[in-house]
């Protein structure tokens, strides 16, 4: 579904992605792993071109996006959603207007289906009875999965996760982390950066481990967690399981 | 009279404004080049010399106007310099995720800024709109007492003592502008340059 190819990334100076090559398929359930500033925060934005890489190509579905412009880009994210660790909620808008906005004026849909649509979304995620409550009224897990809602409202391809939980408090990380399995179930295509290892080796088909710029090491949790090849990724995982 | 004109002109500096913020906050230089000249010199020149263009220079290309609607354009314009940098700093100061986030979504920069932008940077400039509405309520005491009047009759004088009135009340305010208009913008890249500093 996506083919990541050659995908270098300079800011200025700073070289932050340095060659990834990378292949997600349909149904598959990738998570992202590694150190802060590894730069996987920035190779999940070359994918729907919120950052534009500097060389590489970026394929999806076979075309390849990285020389559309406008319109076109405009296109392909409708069919890649994004979730944010910063979460990134629409703050004058209610719950309902966040996630009926996309597909009210980028899809074209009337009022009245894409309500049907975000009525059906939040109540599986639990939030049938915030419809129209405010971001500020609500707790951070709250606010994180009408921001899920929110994407899956334009009913994407493919999903990517950006630490989804990391700006959450402690007790609001399993609700979300739910709603991601129960995502998974679907048979939805992920790619995921998380730093929650349980989760990861629950629900990942592959596990990349990233470090300056570079994917390190590849494969199954069992391969990465149980028997990692790479003295790298021994180390962070150490770190991280303490 | 007076606040008959502030509300027009802050209406027009608010249209104004509002493309003009955009303009200012584009990557595309065909917007931004443009817009900044604009600001820049609006905002280094006083309002008198901009209404003494407007008065004297527009009748002297043979655009004749009726004294408020010079003062209408004249001080919409002047306001929509003012409005343009209020209109630039709200949007800017609405966090970059939300960008992000609506761009993410599939709608185009420009719906992200319609939809998204535009309407929570709306809410933050409120204050320095009303603070702007009221300096303009100022100027245009000065429009609608000291330049319409007086500066019609300085021109009505003048033109009955020469028949080249208008051609050189434009040369005296363009001369006017040509001094003032450097040492302004001197004086605000010093500015610039001091607040950067602390
Ligand atoms: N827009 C940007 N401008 C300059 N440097 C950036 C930008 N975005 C990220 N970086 C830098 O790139 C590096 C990798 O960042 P990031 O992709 O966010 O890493 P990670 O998500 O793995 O923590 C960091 O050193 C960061 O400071
Ligand atoms: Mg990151």
């Amino acid at each position: 579904m996506i083919r990541l190819e050659k995908i270098y990334k300079r800011f200025g100076k700073l070289e932050v992605l340095r060659g990834i090559d990378l292949n997600i398929d349909k149904g598959e359930v990738v998570v992202i792993i590694g150190p802060s500033g590894a730069g996987k925060s920035t190779l999940l934005r070359c994918i729907n071109l919120l950052e534009r890489p500097t060389s590489g190509r970026v394929i999806f579905e076979g075309v390849d996006i990285t020389k559309m412009d406008g319109r076109d880009i405009d296109k392909v994210r409708e069919r890649i959603g994004m979730v944010f660790q910063h979460i990134n909620l629409f703050n004058h808008l209610d719950v309902m207007d966040n996630v009926i906005l996309a597909p009210m004026k980028v899809k074209g849909l009337s009022k009245g289906e894409a309500e049907q649509i975000a009525r059906a979304l939040l109540e599986r995620m639990g939030l049938g009875d915030k419809l129209y409550a405010y971001p500020s009224q609500l707790s951070g897990g709250q606010r994180q999965r009408v921001a899920i809602a929110r994407a899956l409202a334009m009913q994407p391809d493919i999903m990517l996760f950006d630490e989804p939980t990391s700006a959450l408090d402690p007790e609001m990380i399993k609700e979300v982390l739910d709603v991601m399995k129960a995502l998974v179930n679907d048979g939805m295509t992920m790619a995921i950066v998380t730093h929650e290892m349980g989760f990861a080796k629950e629900v990942a088909s592959r596990i990349i481990f990233m470090d300056d710029g570079c994917i390190v090491e590849e494969g199954t949790p069992k391969e990465i967690f149980s028997n990692p090849k790479e003295e790298r990724t021994a180390m962070f995982l150490s770190k991280i399981l303490y | 009279m007076t606040v008959e004109l502030t509300i027009i002109s802050v209406g027009l500096g608010v249209i104004i404004g509002i493309f003009g913020g955009i303009a200012r906050v584009s990557r595309n230089p065909l917007l931004l080049i443009p817009s900044t000249i604009y600001v820049e010199v609006i905002r280094g020149t006083p309002l008198l010399a901009q209404l003494f263009l407007v008065y004297f220079g527009l009748p002297s290309l043979g655009i004749n106007l009726p004294p408020f609607t010079a003062a209408v354009i004249a001080m919409g314009i002047n306001s929509g310099a003012y409005v343009t940098e209020i209109f630039r700093g709200g949007i800017q100061s609405i966090e970059k995720g939300q960008m992000e986030a609506a761009r993410s979504l599939g709608l185009s920069y420009l719906q992200a800024m319609r939809y998204i932008i535009l309407p929570q940077a709306f809410k933050r400039i409120l204050p320095p709109l009303g603070n702007e509405f009221i300096a303009m309520l100022k100027d245009s005491s000065l429009a609608s007492t000291i330049a319409i009047a007086e500066l019609m009759r300085v021109g009505r004088e003048i033109t009955s003592r020469t028949f080249r009135s208008f051609e050189v009340l434009t040369v005296v305010a363009l001369l006017y502008l040509a001094i003032t208009l450097p040492l302004s913008l001197i004086v605000r890249y010093a500015e610039r340059r001091m607040s950067v500093s602390d």
